[in-house]
């Protein structure tokens, strides 16, 4: 293997080869920054890009579009209140509230260092024991991600605010609008009521840029709600501690980015599962583990490391079943497939024999698009910051438009721009009657997943509900979940009885 | 208080009514029913989050209902005509870009918001109306290849 290591190092340290890497990076981290558009929808317009480029750069660069993408999408989540990427979702929650604090650089460059780590030590997994961890992961079954998934969805109470049930109502709201469109199991469509458009479901980036971005333009107009504005204005600070990750705060979260990298490697092996999911699963279990848990949601920098560390982990683990069996774990991955398939490298258990050398040049060029990663990041934040010198009457106009066509190019659908504008007023009216916007946020990403693999997992125990319960994995994750439930129902009960002294 | 209260029993009462329209009136005809062996029929999930739902809204009614101590939060207006304006303008955007296209249509919004936001300086509302939609344009059309209307 350190041969094959120094032969893929030879091979992917040209200039050219990290010329690209940087390329592939630099227009992730753009992409990805750009409410509604994709980082699947950019590597798949660099794959063309890359046909007449030999195979190391041009997997190079596409791997590179990847890495920026996952975090440029943290950027807009942290600066404007939208998350530039799904998978970004769960760092709005303390990213943006960090920007109000005047710690958006701050929050920007946690994001960023997070990012890097949990992206090389996954990458580091990927090379050392990327086989037994696919074989193991590929074990989880419907009845495993059901309970994962009800599992995590017990952090609706971390987010729910002042009201636990008002942050069920919305956690409630979430699964109910996740229902809508194509039922995967039957193929029958649910609340189209004729309409074809709506057999699709309804987007997440419809449904995110409507809740927070729309929402939040709409509350700063009203002049009645001039208490909520100023808590939605973001400032710039020149303090220095408010613009740098200091060595302190750095220790304080390495346990937390460890933490999200454990899960991105072992949930980002499992086809399907994805990015989004994952750091919403490590911002749940940081906020549960932490000394001061009342600060998530309020601007807490072991927040956005925790979501940050969540996604960009699950980068190198969904190459594991991609390239020891040939599954792509993600839409990413599969575009992926197809871009290895184009360069003559077919994915799976041979690769590695037929293509060894190649494939170790990828492994260093996954490095060195860490590397690119950190730097074009820094530079990226350096520009980002500008924003603040935007005046607000100029930057709400522009947002709007962006808003707008960023959520046409979604599926080149206006159906998606009017589903956009009804979030942004469930949103506005959310916000105005101090009903949390985040566990509406969780439910809707976690909610077809925790319908399908519930569904699925009755069919395969022939409609018993038992299969929950009789496999280890899943019965673990029941357990946790009971022992959240009770907790939190113990913490709310103590919380009325004080009220009522 | 009061306003307060009002609200949250009055979003509280809405979201009950709400639940009980998808019980008896929308999942039953947006569903349509279909048992296939083992498995959950389509209609299952969404019955039983209504009814969570109709539960939680319950809950929040009477909740506040039994809250003894007053609200700090001060009444606003259910809606604001600053709101309306905004979300007409932007239905307006929607209405016709279909039918003028995106270009001609962002030509016509963005000074419309520029202007509705307190922004009043004649050239720069110029220069924006003019770059801002042609760089959106370019990037989105150009280089990410989508086809804008």
């Amino acid at each position: 293997m350190t041969e094959q290591l120094l032969v893929g190092l030879q091979l992917m340290l040209t200039m050219e080869n990290v010329f690209f890497a940087f390329i592939g990076v630099s227009v992730g981290i753009f992409v990805g920054s750009i409410p509604g558009l994709t980082v699947t929808m950019a590597t798949a317009l660099m794959v063309p890009l890359t046909f007449t480029m030999e195979p190391i750069p041009a997997i190079a660069m596409l791997l590179g579009v990847y890495k920026g993408g996952m975090f440029g999408g943290s950027m807009s989540a942290i600066l404007i209140n939208t998350p530039g990427t799904p998978a970004a979702s769960a760092t709005v929650l303390d990213g943006f509230p960090m920007s109000k604090k005047g710690q958006a650089v701050k929050a920007m460059k946690i994001g960023l260092y997070a990012s890097v780590i949990a992206d090389v030590t996954t990458d580091l997994i990927l090379i050392l024991i990327a086989p037994p961890l696919a074989m193991i992961a590929l074990r989880f079954g419907p009845p495993e991600i059901f309970s994962l998934v009800l599992f995590s969805l017990t952090i609706i109470a971390a987010v729910s605010g002042k009201s636990l049930l008002k942050g069920l109502i919305a956690g409630t709201l979430g699964l109910l609008f996740a229902t809508v469109g194509m039922d995967p199991v039957t193929g029958l469509s649910r609340f189209d009521f004729g309409y074809v458009e709506i057999m699709k479901g309804i987007g997440l980036i419809p449904m995110l840029i409507g809740i927070f971005a729309i929402s939040e333009i709409l509350v700063r107009v009203e002049p009645a709600l001039k208490d909520k504005v100023e808590q939605l204005i973001i400032r710039y600070s020149d303090w220095p501690e408010d613009n740098e990750v200091t060595w302190p705060e750095m220790r304080g979260c390495m346990r937390t980015i460890f933490r999200g990298v454990g899960l991105g490697a072992f949930l980002g092996a499992i086809p399907g599962l994805g990015s989004t999911i994952t750091a919403f699963l490590n911002y749940g279990m940081a906020q549960r583990a932490s000394k001061h848990p009342e600060t998530f949601g309020k601007g807490e920098i072991e927040g956005v490391a925790a979501a940050e560390s969540g996604n960009s982990a699950v980068c190198g683990a969904t190459l594991i079943p991609l390239l020891t069996l040939g599954i792509p774990g993600d839409i990413v991955t599969a575009v992926l497939l197809g871009a290895f398939m184009i360069h003559g490298i077919t994915p799976g258990p041979t690769m590695f024999i037929e293509h060894g050398n190649v494939i170790y040049a990828l492994f260093i060029g996954l490095m060195v698009c860490n590397v690119a990663n950190l730097i074009m990041g820094r530079l990226g934040i350096s520009v980002a910051k500008n924003v603040f010198k935007v005046p607000e009457a100029i930057l709400y106009p522009i947002i709007l438009v962006l808003c707008f066509v960023g959520t046409y190019a979604v599926d080149n659908s206006m159906f998606d721009v009017q589903a956009m504008l009804f979030f942004g007023l469930v949103g506005y009216f959310m916000r105005k009657f101090s009903y949390p916007l985040a566990p509406l946020l969780i439910a809707f990403v976690l909610g077809p997943m925790l319908e399908n693999s519930m569904r699925q997992a009755i069919i395969m125990a022939d409609g018993s509900v038992s299969i929950f319960f009789t496999r280890p994995v899943s019965l673990a994750f029941m357990v946790l979940t009971g022992i959240a439930v009770t907790l939190i129902a113990v913490k709310e009960v103590r919380k009325a009885s004080r009220v009522a002294e | 208080m009061k306003q307060r209260l009002n609200y949250d029993q009055m979003t509280g009462l809405m979201l009950f009514v709400f639940s009980v329209l998808l019980y008896f009136l929308i999942i039953p005809y947006g569903i349509p029913h279909r048992q296939e062996g083992h498995g959950l029929n389509p209609a299952f999930m969404p019955n039983l989050i209504t009814l969570v739902l109709g539960g939680f809204s319950l809950l929040i009614i009477l909740q506040r209902h039994m809250a003894k101590k007053a609200n700090a939060e001060k009444k606003v207006p259910l809606f604001s005509k600053r709101v309306v304006i905004t979300v007409l303008l932007f239905i307006a955007y929607m209405i016709i870009t279909p039918i003028i296209g995106y270009l001609p249509a962002t030509f016509m919004i963005l000074p419309s918001y520029l202007i509705f936001w307190g922004f009043r300086k004649p050239i720069p509302i110029v220069v924006m109306t003019l770059c801002v939609p042609l760089i959106l344009y370019w990037f989105f059309a150009k280089v990410m290849l989508v086809m804008l209307p």
